[in-house]
């Protein structure tokens, strides 16, 4: 079964709420939540714009943001990086508006492997990376979000719904469904 | 085609990522752009949408707010009342490194408790204790986070605000508490008070009857006396003294007070062990009952971490679930582990809750089996090379215990506990104000970086931080600082000079032998 790398202990979050708390009096004390967070902000982004620089770009408006709107957090019970990806998410979507050109899906495969181990539950059902990619395009943009989210960065449904702004249950509930549409599709 | 698929680009490293990383650059953007631009979403928890009311129950309903919405106005014009936050925020206390002094977390509900840390120290908490910020008592759990400070090392960890501007300050001990409630801070109600009894040692060159009790005011950044140290002597017990340079520096308090008894003996040497978990038997009788696919989470479930294909059987013929059931759209599904280690399945729609006693099972049975047979072997194994570990640890302590203590180069330190009272969550220290210290003055070098220095007198139980500027150090103090770039630096005298040399301790115990080594003693 799949594990996901992004859960904290709930004493994990305390103790980060208390660095949040600390940077939201004193900026320069952001910088530990910047050393922390950056590189995983950076790949997110970079797997969904397959570009160093305009990673990189991307990546410091996001940091820029979070430093702006930081007394804009309070403490919900997930990590503080699901806020980072959020906006990630959000600058992604305006890029790509702004640039007027197709949403970028970076495919590996090990994805497909992370996927066949919740689909496949029939003999005979082959997922490559050229099927996923077929697929893949006859999904909507928040249904790859979601596939993105949960299955190639391996997050927890809490952190999920929480980059989405949906519950968690809500995700749940929109992942099951997705996972029987693309079981047909495949 | 609507995305622009790449498959399996060249992937990039983290060199290449940490060219692009650069704080310096982004506080410099910020401090010039402290205000967004643009706004970005909070972090509130989305609700779920609810279905539209028809427009006619919309319509009364709205006339029936503004109703009510004109007898609050008239209300509040009449009578207006002053509410006065008398609450100091919560304490967001760090050390300037990444290191930092982890709290403890407890969680207690509304009647009394008595809280106990690993270092035997103990506080108890009346009943219907906590108020939430309108001054309104507060129901249901709340999640304390506590923190004790028994030496100079916690002390810079935990970020303890002891400067020239506090007064010299002997600081036999402190704690750091804070309450929270769904992550908002709550607070010690009016009339309610936390009894504390801190366990530490105390050295016999700090004077336990002028301890006093004092509570850091942030807002002022002062610390305020609130009451004599009820201070009461368990042991007197001879410790070694770091007086010959050339040994290896000795641990004098590492946080834990000698044991009393080989009970609490077993039980320090026990937590250093992790908890082994035994691996969970495949159920493999799978006869007409339900079988279920439910997704759940390994870190909670551990047991089944090697498994592939988890699924669960109901472990009953007769359960409340039947065939036009597998037709509905369950909103909600989770596993939970029963105290005695059965686990239970809990179905919810818009209909109704099912729940039903299941176990899990794997989709290949001779493959689970030779794996949980595997699993079993192992599990036996470490649990016996565990128990033999902890026996060597035992007898080491029952020797140590025989052993008569015979090293001339020993001061007394006795094992003690402060008893007092709290009336708030915050900052607390057991302290004697001005104590009577032999001081030199030392020349420094190389202090252009530095941002902050930090000098303690571990058997007088002194700390304190300064600016670069100061030059005034106790007698055979350890003397330590950082730079401009949060990094650490060790004070060691040479040449009649004192110069700062760089360590990166990765744990707080190789910080702790780092800081208690005085290698500026020649």
């Amino acid at each position: 079964m799949t594990t996901y790398k992004n859960s904290l202990t709930e004493a994990e979050l305390l103790s980060e709420w208390q660095e949040i708390q600390t940077a939201q009096q004193n900026p320069a004390r952001f910088r530990v939540l910047y050393d922390r967070y950056y590189e995983p902000i950076f790949r997110f982004i970079h797997n969904r714009t397959a570009d160093e620089e305009t990673a990189a770009d991307l990546c410091s408006q996001v940091f820029l943001k979070a430093m702006q709107n930081l007394n804009k957090f309070s403490y919900k019970g997930v990590p503080f990086s699901a806020w980072l990806y959020r906006i990630a998410t959000n600058e992604i979507t305006q890029l790509f508006r702004r640039q007027n050109r197709n949403r970028v899906v970076v495919l590996e495969d090990y994805h497909t492997k992370e996927l066949a181990n919740e689909i496949d539950d029939k003999a005979g059902l082959e997922i490559n990376i050229q099927k996923l990619s077929q697929v893949i395009q006859q999904l909507d943009p928040e249904e790859v979000t979601m596939v993105q989210l949960r299955y190639f960065e391996q997050m927890p449904f809490k952190e999920v719904g929480e980059i989405m702004n949906i519950t968690e249950n809500n995700a749940k509930v929109k992942m099951y469904r997705l996972l029987q549409k693309m079981k047909k599709l495949f | 085609m609507k995305y622009d698929i790449q498959k399996n680009p060249a992937p990039i490293s983290s060199e290449q990522i940490s060219k692009h990383k650069n704080f310096d650059a982004l506080f410099a953007q910020f401090e010039a752009n402290p205000q967004p631009d643009t706004e970005v979403p909070d972090n509130s928890i989305a609700v779920e949408k609810v279905s539209k009311l028809p427009r006619w129950v919309g319509w009364s309903a709205g006339l029936a707010a503004a109703s009510i919405a004109v007898f609050l106005v008239v209300k509040n014009v009449m009578v207006t009342p002053q509410i006065q936050n008398v609450f100091p925020a919560p304490l967001a206390l760090q050390s300037p490194i990444e290191l930092q002094k982890p709290f403890a977390t407890f969680s207690v509900n509304n009647s009394d408790t008595m809280l106990t840390s690993n270092t035997g120290s103990t506080i108890k908490i009346p009943a219907a204790a906590f108020v939430d910020k309108s001054g309104r008592p507060v129901q249901g759990k709340v999640d304390i986070q506590y923190r004790e400070m028994h030496d100079h090392v916690d002390m810079f960890l935990a970020g303890l605000p002891q400067t020239p501007k506090h007064k010299n300050r002997q600081t036999a001990a402190a704690i750091q508490i804070q309450g929270y409630q769904n992550g908002e801070p709550v607070y010690v109600g009016t009339g309610k008070n936390l009894e504390v009894a801190l366990r530490t040692t105390l050295p016999e060159t700090v004077p336990a009857e002028k301890l006093q009790v004092f509570a850091y005011d942030a807002p002022k950044d002062e610390w305020s006396y609130q009451a004599t140290d009820r201070v009461e002597v368990i042991k007197n017990q001879p410790v070694v003294n770091n007086a010959n340079p050339n040994t290896d520096s000795v641990i004098i308090n590492n946080n834990q007070p000698k044991v009393k008894t080989e009970a609490e003996a077993i039980a320090e040497i026990r937590k250093k062990y992790p908890k082994l978990v035994p691996p969970a038997k495949q159920n493999t009788n799978t006869e007409d009952r339900e079988v279920f696919d439910i997704e759940f989470d390994t870190k909670e479930f551990p047991e089944f971490a090697s498994y592939q294909n988890i699924r669960w059987i109901a472990t009953q013929k007769d359960i409340p679930y039947t065939k036009a059931d597998a037709n509905r759209s369950w909103s909600e599904m989770a596993i939970t582990k029963n105290g005695d280690g059965s686990y239970q399945l809990f179905l919810k729609d818009n209909i109704g809750e099912l729940r039903f006693a299941v176990s899990p099972i794997a989709a290949n049975k001779a493959e689970a089996e030779k794996l949980y047979q595997t699993q079993l072997a192992d599990y036996e194994k470490q649990k016996a090379n565990q128990e033999l570990a902890i026996a060597a640890e035992l007898a080491t302590w029952r020797k140590s215990q025989s052993e008569p203590n015979n090293n001339p180069n020993t001061i007394g330190e006795q094992i003690v506990i402060h008893h007092f009272t709290i009336s708030q969550f915050g900052l607390w220290a057991c302290t004697n104000e001005n104590p009577v210290l032999e001081t030199e003055t030392l020349a420094l070098q190389n202090v252009d970086n530095l941002q902050q220095i930090y000098f303690a007198a571990p058997e007088s139980r002194f700390y304190q931080s300064s600016s670069v500027e100061n030059r005034v150090f106790p007698k055979k103090a350890i003397i330590w600082a950082t730079d401009k770039s949060q990094n650490l630096l060790v004070g060691s005298l040479q040449n009649d000079k004192l110069v700062f040399n760089p360590i990166n301790p990765s744990t707080e115990n190789e910080l702790r032998k780092q800081l208690q080594s005085k290698e500026y003693i020649q």
